[in-house]
């Protein structure tokens, strides 16, 4: 079924949306999952999270772009069950200081957010300007979180040359941040 | 690793998560190296070069054909005592056609890990129920590889959700590339695997067209 299909069932309300959702991408989300969460089971769970985002974010939201769109919220899921994940383990200090960021006022919200989305901006203009074979390579590790294995294989190409690309190109990413001014 | 410097990767790591949906979209998809896409001249001369050999093709077999000196009649629609048709297991299912040829000394069986997904050939693998070795049967030809590629892309017949019937065997096709499909799953980036054999419930049936190239691929029994 095409993107525009599936999205036009979440627009009507369809109980099958879920089910095609799950059929085309459901083997992609997981995998992005897998990469971020320690267990297959946390993969899953964050899976059926995004099924149940995306069915909450339509109507509303049109994605042209539907794996994309997936792809995003399960990574934004799977990032911060990571991050809970995390902070459990760690206990002590970690907690004190998940407890403290309700004291941050919302204002500081607005402003990360509107910073975020310029260095969002700022990644856009850097990525589109790398060439093809750089930007493949950039994108399936650090978006997709392909382990180096994985993007050599997908490009046929040695190990060797998938991490100097990487290593080129965060040093590349690395000055134009700085020339553009952005202080992370 | 600069310790110091964690937050702010993290930060990056999440602002990464924000690039604009063309470009993971692009990502998303097989790599296809830039030398493999050819010039508007070369697409041209290629498509000139294919007609000419077609021509001449039809012109040397067609007339023989059609004067009988291959001795092949073309069959007369009406004719109902016509000949049964050459491939009798068009109408087994493509999971028994291969299962019944496990057994065949003709076909090589391996251990999952002994397969090399990039050895620039494309196979034909299968796992009977129950058992551990993989089944492998090359496909030998680029033009026959294409031919299933194209196959793949055209099956529609759902499996209907509520269809219990196991089969015999899971099926995998292997290209050059490391790209692994399964003739059961529908034709989407979300069934494609790279480098791995995977587990699956099946989607589409094989199209009889699907499973008559690979009758044709299988060794004689």
């Amino acid at each position: 079924m095409e993107d525009h299909q599936i999205v036009d069932l979440y627009w009507a309300r369809s109980e099958h949306a879920i089910a095609q959702t799950e059929q085309k991408y459901g083997r992609m989300l997981t995998g992005i999952s897998a990469a971020l969460v320690p267990t297959y089971q946390d993969a899953e769970e964050c899976v059926s999270d995004t099924y149940l985002a995306a069915w909450n974010s339509m109507p509303e939201e049109r994605p042209t772009y539907l794996g994309a769109f997936l792809s995003k919220i399960v990574r934004r899921i799977s990032i911060d069950k990571f991050r809970a994940l995390r902070a459990n383990k760690r206990g002590g200090a970690q907690t004190l200081i998940d407890e403290l960021t309700d004291c941050i006022p919302s204002d500081c919200d607005v402003q990360a957010e509107y910073d975020n989305r310029r260095l969002a901006g700022a990644l856009d203009t850097f990525l589109r300007d790398l060439d093809e074979e750089k930007r493949y390579i950039f994108v399936r590790r650090y978006y997709y979180s392909d382990s180096i294995l994985e993007i050599a294989r997908r490009m046929r190409v040695s190990e060797g040359k998938v991490k100097t690309v990487l290593f080129r190109t965060r040093n590349a990413l690395r000055k134009y941040l700085e020339e553009e001014g952005f202080a992370l | 690793m600069r310790y110091d410097k964690l937050p702010q990767a993290e930060r990056l790591f999440d602002v990464i998560g924000m690039i604009d949906d063309s470009i993971i979209a692009e990502a998303q998809a097989p790599y296809t190296t830039p030398s493999r896409a050819i010039g508007r001249k070369q697409f041209r001369s290629l498509i000139a070069l294919a007609c000419a050999f077609a021509i001449i093709t039809v012109g040397i077999f067609g007339g023989a054909l059609l004067s009988g000196l291959l001795g092949t009649p073309i069959a007369d629609k009406n004719d109902h005592a016509a000949p049964e048709s050459s491939a009798p297991s068009q109408s087994v299912p493509l999971d028994q056609l291969l299962s019944g040829a496990s057994e065949s000394d003709a076909i090589s069986r391996v251990p999952p890990q002994a397969i090399d997904f990039f050895d620039g050939n494309v196979k034909i693998l299968w796992q009977d129920l129950g058992e551990n070795e993989i089944c492998v049967l090359p496909v030998p030809y680029q033009g026959q590889a294409q031919r299933i590629r194209n196959l793949l892309k055209q099956q529609t017949d759902s499996i209907p959700p509520d269809h219990t019937d196991p089969l015999s065997c899971q099926v995998w096709i292997a290209f050059e590339d490391g790209t692994v499909v399964s003739p059961y799953l529908k034709d989407s980036p979300g069934n494609i695997g790279y480098a791995d054999l995977f587990a699956y419930a099946p989607e589409v049936e094989p199209s009889p067209d699907l499973i008559r190239l690979i009758d044709e691929l299988l060794p004689p029994s």
